[in-house]
């Protein structure tokens, strides 16, 4: 888990530092060097179950806002990683080859998936929604859904 | 985008007869879907079947009866956008008419089927 404030809400944790695209439950980091890392959110990581597998081909591509960074698979659920912003993949996660669940273990540290920088943060944050707005859109539909969060142990 | 989607076509061959065989088509299809590419699937000889009505509510795929039921596969490919295709000959084979089937996105003959695993990247059969 990262260090810093976060809120809970029927279990799910969702930190207060992060940029939020709900509907895909991906969060987003600003690092100081402009670029973005990406992952799954808790709420992500609890409606896929454990994680066994995560296929990360996009090293180095330049994508759309939207389109798949990879995908994600726990046996019998399988989601795609889409890319919240339009920019270039500069780095994925590469000991999620080797421990899938730590996506679910740690979701917004060691857990994380991608490293993009955004092709114009400046004007585009893509589908992100960041700040008390981001926090209070995923709260509020979290709450109208009912999704309630638990986390792999050990 | 750097890679140019592919079309990816997985023909299945089996159906309600053989449960453990169908869920990881549906698998496979949602994953090239979620990757961007076009993935279609088409039923032929008896894994039309599969797609009746009322069937993959109740057809769960592991052997103990525990798990998912096909449902949770198809609606899952549907979801990531993967197409179905039924072949029209099989319907008479596993007795039942377009009309009995889930929503699919069309009926193809033989001919269209072989165009379509010639204008396809990747063919996979089940």
């Amino acid at each position: 888990m990262a260090e810093g404030q976060f809120r809970e809400v029927n279990g799910c944790r969702l930190p207060e530092d992060l940029w939020y695209w709900p509907e895909k439950h991906i969060w987003a980091r600003e690092e100081a060097d402009g670029t973005l890392v990406v992952g799954m959110t808790d709420v992500a990581q609890s409606l896929a179950g454990k994680i066994v597998v995560v296929n990360l081909r996009s090293l180095g591509k330049t994508l759309n806002a939207g389109k798949s960074a990879g995908t994600l698979e726990s046996g019998k659920w399988v989601g795609a990683i889409p890319t919240p912003v339009s920019g270039e993949v500069i780095a994925v996660n590469e000991r999620l080859r080797s421990d899938p669940s730590l996506v679910n273990r740690d979701p917004y540290g060691e857990g994380w998936l991608i490293r993009v920088r955004p092709a114009n943060w400046g004007e585009d944050h893509g589908n992100l929604v960041g700040g008390e707005a981001g926090l209070r859109q995923y709260q509020e539909q979290l709450e109208a859904s009912g999704i309630r969060c638990q986390r792999e142990e050990g | 985008m750097d890679e140019e989607p592919k079309k990816y076509l997985y023909v299945l061959t089996h159906g309600v007869e053989a449960p453990h065989r169908s869920a990881s088509p549906f698998f496979l299809a949602t994953t090239a879907a979620l990757m961007d590419h076009e993935a279609v699937m088409v039923f032929t000889i008896t894994a039309s079947s599969l797609l009746k009505r009322g069937v993959a509510e109740t057809l769960k795929v592991k052997p103990d009866g525990q798990g998912e039921t096909l449902k949770f596969f198809i609606d899952q490919a549907r979801e990531a956008g993967v197409k179905f295709y039924v072949c029209a000959p099989s319907l008479d084979l596993v007795g039942c008419r377009v009309e009995d089937l889930i929503e699919i996105d069309g009926v193809v003959g033989g001919t269209a089927l072989n165009e379509m695993a010639a204008a396809a990247d990747v063919v996979i059969s089940f």
